[in-house]
């Protein structure tokens, strides 16, 4: 817990003016996360939101500190408490994506009712887009929901839909408009998973765990106040989400980066040239990926200058877990040789069965939250506007 | 906790986007690639892009990189030679503005005799340059071109030249700078045949010649000028390989084959993104090397190598991608495309290779210092 008093300017928040605020987290953390056996991770992150040290920018009317985004801010505050074995904000779909969806679409009363809770990790979530025929082409979905009352009757098969079989709410497209053009007829709902017509399937996974299930609704009944924007508004709801995150600072990679090099140490691996060139290739990637992400947190710069590294932020987070677990693959060797243990770890990977689990875990992330070929799309057409360049031609 | 502070600390200022849009135009107004490929011989052109530039002030910059507090001005530099790689500028800017750097860093011993020289030198109407390559090495512990008593003795290769270049600011061993006129007696120039047609090289072997020594008893000097330049050259190559594929999203979206734009073809597209997806990182990268290698920071030594090989491997490797993806057309002469590739292949050379610049960064990781002592070099076991 001492502090960091090097600088180093390949690490960002080592920088000295960040050190007063480094502080003030850490004197945080020794008062809020004491050894007593009784303390309670929800009431900490209450209070960690707070006052500002997660998720800053959460209005106060939510709970939050409503302070201006900042970037190195953020991440000092994570890593701080990170370092300290403090919770941090819950890894998942409902702080990461339903959270900022529904402080920009959902009512005051809904705002109220979830966004808070899902914060501190009281209410769990998971996410009904995609289905056996509507994968990386969502606009394909068939689930439907038809009006009944002041409630909606839902009915359909949601599919890869992680921590499914823990969660307490699934927010969700469906179509209630079957006759109108495949984007325009789809609203979004959040359905609670304990209503009668929900089933929850769990799909092993090449871990041989089962982070994510089938969801089967018959005829389940939703109350209308639980509809998140306009009828039929369902598209441009679920679309603006996967691009909402400005202040994102990557999750655990990091974290992620440290625990590699700590298994690099443990195994005597960056003595092999062949391994530190690999591992000296992430710690550029990931600073590079650290100064692309704090350029979009600040204040009065253009959109059209920022426009592209918002867009290669998803897919340069899904590549550098992908290379990380593939120096990891290498500093294993024969060790790959045994199954991965499944849970090996929580968030972040340690240790040879943790990194076991890693290597296989990682393909996850050029698949979940928007696929890596869905990914050059969006590049391709809004950040090298190449659609509109060919039509214009044409 | 102010983190956040007024001016961008990752962005460009609107003061330097406007720098960056003012000398872009005047790029465009003063100078076509195809002045590059035709090589008409014709050289009025390439006068009125200096003047051109000179009034924009560009040459003086340099001197204003060197200031104490001037961190920003650093970034300025880069975004200079961004520009000017982009637009594949005959123009050897990245040698003559590190040695201005270094005269103002540490101006002259003798400053009185030599202060018309340096002035000319900051108006653009004559170059400076650097010269620090020796027996194919850029690492110091090597060099044997020796300063003694105000006299030089050696031979330095690869160093920048152009026309207008008169002087040169000269690495000797120890790592201490001198300022040399590359007219004066005892100086040999041999000129060496160079892929980038833009900026040539030459070899100079200095036999007792005349050396005006800089007023630096830091044997760090050689290397921080050597830092200098090598980031700027990272930002023209970045700058050249982001021309390249600009040049490929117009010639792919003009192009039909099949019945169809080869840019409505998603194989295209995905190889545009992933080209796109590794650039666009290195801007922020070299920009925040520029600000910490400004702010002299400690540590920026490393992270400007980390940033150097990263950046211009990738542009390189991006540049191979680029020409094969637009058929045999960005294979001809008269396309272009080779008129950056040969700037990459310099900026990526010409301060140190990516593999020198890892060795160093690996030298100075912290997580790695332990096993580098022990191990550094040998074979993988």
């Amino acid at each position: 817990m001492s502090p960091s008093t090097t600088v180093d300017p390949t690490n960002l928040i080592t920088a000295p003016h960040l050190e007063a605020y480094r502080r003030e987290v850490e004197r945080f953390v020794r008062a809020s996360w004491t050894d007593d056996p009784d303390r309670d991770p929800i009431e900490f992150r209450r209070r960690a939101i707070r006052e500002g040290h997660l998720l800053r920018t959460l209005p106060a009317r939510w709970g939050g500190a409503g302070r201006d985004p900042d970037y190195l801010a953020a991440r000092i505050a994570h890593s701080t408490l990170a370092r300290c074995g403090a919770p941090t904000i819950p890894v998942g779909v409902g702080p990461a994506l339903f959270v900022p969806t529904v402080l920009q679409y959902g009512t005051d009363e809904q705002r109220e009712r979830w966004v808070l809770p899902t914060l501190v990790g009281q209410l769990t979530w998971c996410q009904g887009y995609s289905e056996p025929e509507a994968g990386s082409d969502l606009a394909s979905l068939r689930t439907r929901a038809t009006r009944d009352g002041d409630q909606w009757l839902l009915t359909g098969h949601k599919i890869w839909s992680s921590d499914a079989d823990q969660a307490d709410l699934m927010f969700c497209l469906a179509r209630t408009d079957p006759g109108a053009p495949r984007r325009a007829g789809i609203t979004m709902f959040v359905v609670d998973l304990r209503t009668p017509g929900v089933t929850v399937a769990p799909i092993r996974q090449i871990t041989g765990e089962t982070d994510f299930a089938e969801v089967f609704l018959d005829g389940v009944a939703v109350p209308d106040d639980c509809r998140i924007g306009e009828v039929n508004h369902g598209w441009a709801v679920s679309t603006q989400l996967l691009g909402i995150e400005r202040e994102s600072t990557g999750g655990t990679l990091f974290e992620e980066f440290d625990a590699l090099l700590a298994l690099a140490e443990e195994r005597d691996a960056a003595s092999d040239r062949r391994i530190a060139l690999q591992l000296l290739d992430v710690e550029t990637r990931l600073l590079a990926f650290d100064v692309n992400q704090a350029r979009l947190c600040e204040p009065d710069v253009p959109e059209s200058t920022i426009r592209l590294p918002q867009l290669v932020s998803k897919l340069m987070s899904t590549n550098l877990i992908e290379m990380m677990a593939n120096v990891a693959g290498e500093i294993l060797g024969a060790e790959a040789l045994t199954a991965p243990e499944p849970d090996a770890y929580l968030s972040v990977p340690t240790g040879v069965p943790g990194w076991r689990r890693q290597w296989y875990r990682a393909l996850a992330f050029g698949i979940a939250g928007g696929a890596s070929n869905i990914q050059r799309n969006i590049i391709a057409d809004r950040g090298l506007v190449l659609e509109r360049a060919a039509k214009a031609r044409s | 906790m102010t983190a956040t502070a007024v001016v961008p600390q990752f962005n460009l200022t609107a003061e330097q986007r406007m720098f960056a849009d003012s000398l872009a135009s005047a790029l465009h107004d003063h100078h076509a690639l195809s002045d590059v490929v035709l090589d008409s011989g014709d050289t009025s052109k390439r006068e009125r892009l200096h003047r051109a530039l000179r009034d924009l002030g560009l040459f003086e910059l340099g001197a204003a990189g060197a200031r104490a507090e001037g961190g920003p001005t650093v970034v300025d530099l880069v975004v200079a030679c961004g520009e000017l790689g982009r637009a594949c500028a005959p123009v050897q800017f990245e040698a003559h503005a590190a040695a201005i750097w270094a005269l103002h860093r540490w101006g002259l011993e003798d400053a009185g005799s030599s202060r018309s020289t340096v002035d000319v030198l900051l108006s653009g109407d004559a170059m400076a340059t650097l010269a620090i390559c020796e027996s194919e090495s850029w690492d110091g512990r090597g060099w044997a071109t020796e300063l003694r008593d105000g006299r030089l003795t050696g031979r330095k290769q690869h160093v920048p030249t152009s026309p207008t270049t008169t002087h040169a600011v000269v690495v000797t061993n120890g790592g201490r700078l001198s300022l040399v006129d590359l007219h004066s007696p005892g100086i040999q120039i041999i000129e060496r045949n160079v892929a980038d047609a833009t900026r040539p090289l030459i070899d100079v072997v200095f036999s007792d010649a005349t050396a005006l020594p800089l007023l630096v008893d830091d044997t760090t000097a050689g290397p921080q000028v050597a830092d200098l330049a090598a980031l700027l050259s990272s930002a023209s190559a970045l700058g050249a390989a982001r021309s390249m594929l600009d040049q490929a999203i117009l010639h792919l979206t003009e192009r039909e084959q099949f019945g169809q734009r080869l840019v409505t073809f998603q194989a295209i597209r995905h190889q545009l993104a992933d080209i796109a997806l590794e650039l666009q990182p290195c801007e922020g990268l070299v920009w925040y090397a520029a600000r910490e290698l400004g702010a002299r920071h400690e540590g920026a030594d490393r992270l400007v190598s980390m940033c150097t090989a990263h950046v211009t491997d990738t542009a390189l490797h991006m540049a191979r991608r680029l020409i094969p993806m637009q058929g045999a057309i960005a294979f001809t002469w008269d396309f272009g495309a080779h008129v950056a590739l040969k700037r990459i292949v310099q900026d990526r050379l010409l301060y140190g290779s990516p593999e020198d610049h890892r060795d160093r960064a690996l030298r100075s990781a912290s997580w790695h210092q332990q096993s580098a002592q022990l191990r550094m070099g040998e074979p993988p076991a």
